[in-house]
């Protein structure tokens, strides 16, 4: 399998140049120009460094890519990674944790200990349910903060927060932040991208990673995810004869010629140049998009480690392994979302408030299998040493029951896990109580989380900002801290 | 309603402004004696010392924030000789006499300079007086302190208009103050933009539309004087005009049609709000009134529904139907809820009128500005009492009645949500169980239905809905559960030209907003007529003469030219808070109707022409992309106000669903884009990436980016290949089977312009070729189209 980052951003001009104008397609043959000059400028931009002011890396980086797993709804740490014997012990009694029990949407029901059994897994034996067989086998990649807390217990603030540090909508996600930061090491892709749950938007919606006040050229670029549909929106024109290929050739050449001529009787104008280039992009786009996310070119042992022919698992196996193609590809952020919008019953994420074993038990087949291939895939093709896997909730779930068989929402204490580049696999960090229902040692909120991201991305997430209505805006706010004990 | 205040108001202006009354309360003073005796007036004939001109300004509003005896950052201290000449930790900071030795200068002056930190560079000029002050030995007047003073709270003087020598080009006063700058760097205007560039930019400026060929014509065939003002006049009539500058205004408000948040429910009858601000802007209503009926109309014209439906301003933002509605109430968390609510609200009120970010009160006194912790909490007692929601305008409902029927709106749409879930099951999964839920569900829906109808007939729009105001508390470091001292509607108390006490802390909630909204307006406030001469500004040339619309405090842009900027704030207020007055005020001048040339000498000099050697050009704006193309395809439909056109198809769900790429049952409507209903969680893909921006919180200016997202949607969006058809069905309309003549008509809509005699040769060879919508889609596209001159 070819490094395509290197292809990509180290010019072999000869081949690329016979790739566009053989393959061709939309506007593909007429990018040629604009590419000379822009494998020159990438060059440039690689040997110039990053888009803040500061031209070196703030500390040394040991990640350069992020897949970001978005487990939304609410997924409870208790039925899958923050094993509670006390909570088996107590089954059936009143919970009684000491204080008043303020929850979402419910009063707190009986103690109700996870739905699966544990297993201690791997060689450094972290106890996981079995929910997550395949996960499971993976736990020696992985590293788990058993302190996260949110400052929210309502899904759209707590999304917010976790997606951009802020409970209110506006502020730039995670990925808008890296893209700004890093900028991008593949231009004919976007930098950051989205892979939506097939089964429609996550809650709050496409704003979750929108670029808030940042241009919105950091915003995240959703891909379709579901199986035939145009990768990008907008990526072709509809179907309609007049518009043919050859006619769209003629067409671009049009449009070039006129942007030329208004261009040379307007010097000085470096946004009108730039401008034209990013039709030139455009075409590019429309060559580089389709190719990244066509899975048939991935061979039958692929498919078989994800597990693409079971129709449970299948939509998910095609966003992990998008996720792999385009981190092959360089893009910068790739976020990968598992749960869609409370639009209906059964629930389409892991909202799990009327029966924990049928929500978490459907929405963890669809789940398990392909994230767990992923990092193995990565791992096996020596990607995951430089890609930065983070799985996050917006928060987690209660260990009294919910009208006897779900769980309403706990934002004091959940799970996130890392793995990949630069974290220390099979370790834990951070603990909750013997309820699981609040952080008791080394909490960590979002802040934290990202801060130790941006660090493995070489940011110093104090310096990376960006003047809003007066302030210098952070990922992190006034907040955060590198998690130390984390890193490998 | 409009003539008894704009009276008492006008009448208060004319005694603070003109008359200059003198404010007995000026707390954080700059230099106490300078204030009494040397307003900023900026010519050679200045009274007072070099020092006592400029020095001290550039100390106190430049250094004094960090420098100061009690921060002292890096040792240095700015306020006194003494402290000077002591300097910081790299030694003294001036020689007097020796402007060469002189640290100080060296950290100021340069391509990068170290400081400022984080602000806005000392201006050439500014430079030049410091070097000057230290060679001619650094005197400073016995008496004059300086202090941190934030340059925009001190009172509005109107300066003298400075006198120049190109005295030709000056058409209305606001040239003398842009050519004196460019006079003292040595460099020239543009010249006058050629006609058609003129009615090309004022058109888009005051519509955000083209102008169509007959408008061109009549503009260049018109010899007289004031061809151009009979233009401008005439944009100002047309009720277009409210339709582009109400959308600015939406754009701070941070309105539209749901609410955003996991349970993204429609708002429909937010759209009130929007005609309200279309009509205001199009009947000019007085600046300050507009504002007075934006924070407290319900309490000043109770029986007038647009005073009520303008409180619509309050509640724009969004709000979190599942933290209010869903949540238990009275939790820990729902007070948190309800902080972040209120947050938003003050938030965007204070950044919309004063230009201050208060919002970085909240857990803290604020770190740059004067505005301590307690501030903050004490304009959120202004709001404590105020909840958004749909509010009877028209018709016989007591409060009681009106209260029961929000409740039954609520529980109907809660039920209807039940038998949403319900339908949405694929029939095999539902039980008997679910069918006879969803038949009792019907049921108690037509019997609250039943009892709704027994109402009077009500008219709603989304408001403010009063409530009886709790008690406010100072939060220690903005937690909920950590309450201090108590604290009385006020506001801002750094503003010492007006008493910050507004009401006291048990005054009824309407009478807290009409008490800021008097604040607000007050001539003396010298903030509102800034910030809004300022937005005005930056609306007509791309950026304000402070560059950060929505921060006026130490953390933002210096003003690029002060004086100007204090000018036009009291022409503001003594035109009565016109807008449109000031809409010609400025668009006469020469400096709006230079061209946007470019000039390689200024462009070395001044880069991003803060100076304003020449008129900046512009991307058009995602309402105006869209707009332009359906008045060129002649498929735009004027008609104006009422409920919003859904540009997708809608589901009725617990979230509910809004899917723009599915055209099925979508109405189809091509009224302008502010008439389009704006989804807060999912954004129209075609308006979004063309900057259109998020509505969360306020935000003063777009960002204008340059995507190939972007290029593929102006592409590929099937809006674009379906106006390119209309387009090019219009064009073979008028004239069948004549190429050159369809090319031409092409050009003047699109482009305004004739074509020349090559390009319609060569557009003749290109449709031949291809086809004419094919042309019409490439001239969409075309920089020419999209970007006004």
């Amino acid at each position: 399998m070819p490094d395509y980052r290197h292809t990509d951003h180290r010019p072999r001009l000869f081949d690329r140049r016979s790739f566009l104008w053989t393959v061709g397609g939309g506007f593909g043959g007429m990018a040629l120009s604009a590419l000379l000059a822009e494998e020159q400028s990438a060059l440039a931009a690689r040997e110039g460094g990053r888009r803040s002011a500061d031209t070196a890396p703030h500390v040394e980086p040991k990640a350069k890519q992020v897949i970001q797993i978005f487990v939304s709804g609410g997924m409870s740490h208790i039925d899958t990674f923050d094993y509670k014997p006390e909570l088996f012990r107590r089954a059936g009694k009143e919970f009684e944790p000491g204080g008043k029990v303020e929850l979402f949407e419910s009063i707190p029901g009986k103690i109700q200990p996870s739905n699966w059994p544990f297993r201690q897994q791997g060689e450094c034996g972290r106890w996981i349910s079995a929910l997550f067989p395949h996960l499971g086998s993976c736990v020696d990649d992985m590293c788990f903060i058993h302190s996260m807390v949110s400052k929210s217990n309502v899904h759209g603030p707590a999304l917010f927060m976790m997606n951009s540090g802020f409970v209110l909508p506006g502020f730039p996600s995670m990925g808008s932040w890296v893209t700004y930061g890093l900028g991008t090491e593949n231009r004919n892709l976007p930098a950051f991208v989205v892979l939506p749950d097939p089964r429609g938007f996550p809650m709050n919606g496409p704003i979750n990673w929108g670029a808030g006040f940042l241009p919105a050229t950091y915003q995240g670029a959703a891909l379709a995810t579901r199986p035939g549909a145009p990768p990008i929106h907008n990526l072709f024109p509809p179907n309609d004869a007049r518009l043919s290929e050859d006619s769209e050739r003629d067409a671009f050449q049009l449009l070039n010629t006129l942007n030329a001529e208004h261009a040379r009787q307007r010097p000085g104008d470096s946004e009108l140049e730039a401008r034209i280039n990013s039709y030139e992009l455009a075409a590019r786009l429309q060559l580089s998009a389709p190719e990244a996310v066509d899975l048939s070119q991935e061979t039958e042992a692929v498919h078989r480690l994800y597990g693409i022919d079971d129709h449970v698992t299948a939509p998910t196996v095609r966003q992990c392994l998008m996720a792999r193609r385009l981190i092959e590809r360089g893009v910068r952020f790739v976020q990968v979302w598992s749960g869609a919008l409370n639009a209906g019953f059964p629930r389409q994420n892991w909202d799990g408030h009327e029966n924990t074993v049928d929500n978490h038990g459907r929405e963890a087949k669809r789940f398990d299998q392909p994230v767990a291939a992923l990092l193995k895939d990565l791992k096996a093709k020596g990607l995951l040493d430089e890609t930065l896997v983070i799985c996050t909730s917006e928060f987690g779930r209660m260990c009294c029951s919910q009208w006897g068989k779900g769980r309403d929402h706990n934002p004091f204490a959940f799970t996130s896990w890392l793995a990949g580049g630069g974290i220390k696999g099979g370790a834990a960090y951070g603990e909750s109580d013997e309820f699981a229902y609040k952080t008791v040692k080394d909490p960590v909120y979002c802040y934290d989380l990202h801060a130790t991201a941006l660090h493995l991305l070489g940011i110093d997430h104090t310096k990376l900002t960006y003047r809003h209505n007066g302030t210098d805006r952070r990922l992190t706010d006034v907040h955060g801290h590198v998690i130390q004990d984390v890193l490998g | 309603m409009t003539k008894k205040s704009r009276d008492s108001f006008g009448a208060r202006i004319a005694d603070a402004m003109l008359n200059g009354r003198r404010l007995a309360l000026i707390t954080a003073i700059v230099v106490e004696s300078l204030l009494h005796s040397a307003p900023p007036v900026l010519n050679a004939q200045e009274p007072g010392t070099l020092f006592e001109r400029r020095i001290a300004s550039i100390l106190s509003d430049r250094c004094a924030s960090c420098h100061n005896p009690e921060k002292r950052e890096g040792g240095l201290d700015v306020t006194s000789r003494d402290s000077l000449l002591k300097g910081g930790d790299s030694g003294p900071a001036i020689t007097p006499g020796n402007a060469d030795e002189s640290w100080l200068l060296d950290i100021v002056a340069g391509d990068e300079p170290e400081m400022p930190k984080n602000a806005t560079p000392l201006t050439g000029e500014e430079l030049a007086d410091l070097r000057d002050w230290i060679e001619t030995g650094a005197e400073w007047p016995d008496g004059i302190q300086v202090t941190a003073q934030l340059w925009s709270l001190r009172p509005v003087v109107r300066p003298a208009v400075p006198s120049v020598k190109d005295s030709e080009r000056i058409a209305t006063p606001i040239d003398a103050f842009i050519l004196r700058r460019l006079e003292e760097e040595g460099l020239n205007p543009a010249p006058r933009a050629e006609r058609l560039t003129l009615i090309r930019r004022a058109t888009f400026d005051l519509h955000g539309l083209p102008p169509t060929p007959e408008e061109i014509d009549d503009f260049l065939s018109d010899a007289s004087p004031n061809a151009f003002a009979k233009v401008v006049d005439r944009l100002l009539k047309s009720p277009r005009y409210g339709e582009r500058w109400g959308r600015h205004w939406l754009d701070l408000a941070s309105y539209a049609d749901s609410h955003g948040f996991e349970l993204d429910y429609p708002r429909p009858y937010a759209w009130r709000y929007r005609d309200y601000v279309i009509q205001a802007f199009n009947d000019d209503k007085p600046y300050d009134e507009f504002l007075q009926e934006q924070l407290a109309g319900d309490i000043l014209y109770p029986r007038e529904p647009s005073a009520v439906i303008a409180t619509g301003f309050l509640s724009a933002g969004p709000w979190d139907y599942s933290g209010f509605v869903t949540a238990i109430q009275g939790t820990a968390a729902s007070r948190g809820t309800r902080l972040q609510d209120l947050d938003n609200m003050l938030t965007t009120v204070m950044t919309t009128t004063v230009g201050l970010t208060v919002g970085c009160a909240k857990c803290h006194d604020h770190k740059f500005d004067p505005i301590p912790q307690r501030d903050y909490y004490s304009l959120q007692a202004v709001f404590a009492g105020v909840r958004r929601g749909d509010r009877i305008i028209r018709g016989r409902a007591t409060e009681e009645q009106a209260r029961r029927m929000a409740q039954i709106r609520l529980d109907i749409h809660k039920k209807r949500i039940g038998v949403a879930e319900i339908d949405a099951r694929a029939p095999k999964d539902r039980t008997e169980e679910m069918d006879q839920n969803r038949a009792r569900l019907q049921e108690e829906i037509a019997v609250l239905e039943a009892e709704y109808a027994e109402f009077p007939e009500a008219e709603l729009t989304y408001a403010v809905i009063p409530e009886t105001p709790p008690a406010t508390h100072i939060l220690s470091r903005g937690d909920t559960e950590s309450p201090l001292d108590e604290v009385a509607p006020a506001a801002l108390s750094a503003v010492g030209s007006l008493p910050a006490k507004l009401t006291g802390a048990d005054a009824p909630e309407g009478a807290r907003r009409l008490a800021l909204a008097r604040w607000l307006t007050d001539p003396a406030n010298p903030l509102t007529a800034r910030v809004m001469a300022n937005r005005l500004w930056q609306r007509h040339f791309g950026r304000g003469i402070v560059g950060t619309p929505g921060d006026f405090g130490f953390n933002g842009e210096h003003p690029s030219h002060p004086d100007l900027l204090d000018w036009l704030a009291t022409e503001f207020q003594k035109r009565h808070w016109s807008i449109k007055a000031m809409h010609r005020l400025i668009m006469l001048s020469s400096t709006y109707q230079q061209s946007s040339q470019h000039d390689e000498k200024a462009a070395a000099a001044d880069s991003g022409n803060r100076l304003l050697w020449r008129m900046n050009r512009r991307r058009l704006s995602a309402e105006e992309v869209r707009d332009s193309i359906l008045a060129v395809s002649g498929e735009l439909d004027l008609t104006m106000g009422g409920p919003a056109d859904q540009p997708f198809r809608f589901q009725f769900r617990k979230s509910p669903i809004y899917d723009y790429l599915d055209a099925t049952e979508r109405p189809e409507r091509s009224r302008r884009s502010i008439y389009n209903f704006i989804v807060r969680s999912t954004p129209d893909p075609f308006m979004d990436v063309l900057d259109f921006p998020v509505p969360a919180s306020c935000t003063p200016a777009r960002s204008s980016t340059n995507t190939p997202l972007q290029s593929l949607s102006l592409l590929n969006d099937p809006f674009v290949i379906r106006q390119a058809d209309q387009f090019a069905a219009r064009l073979a309309d008028a004239h069948p089977h004549d190429v050159p003549a369809q090319v031409n008509m092409a050009y003047r809509l699109a482009l305004g312009r004739e074509p020349l005699p090559e390009e319609v040769d060569r557009a003749e060879l290109f449709i031949g070729r291809r086809q004419l919508i094919q042309f019409c889609r490439v001239l969409f596209n075309t920089n020419e189209f999209l970007y006004v001159d």
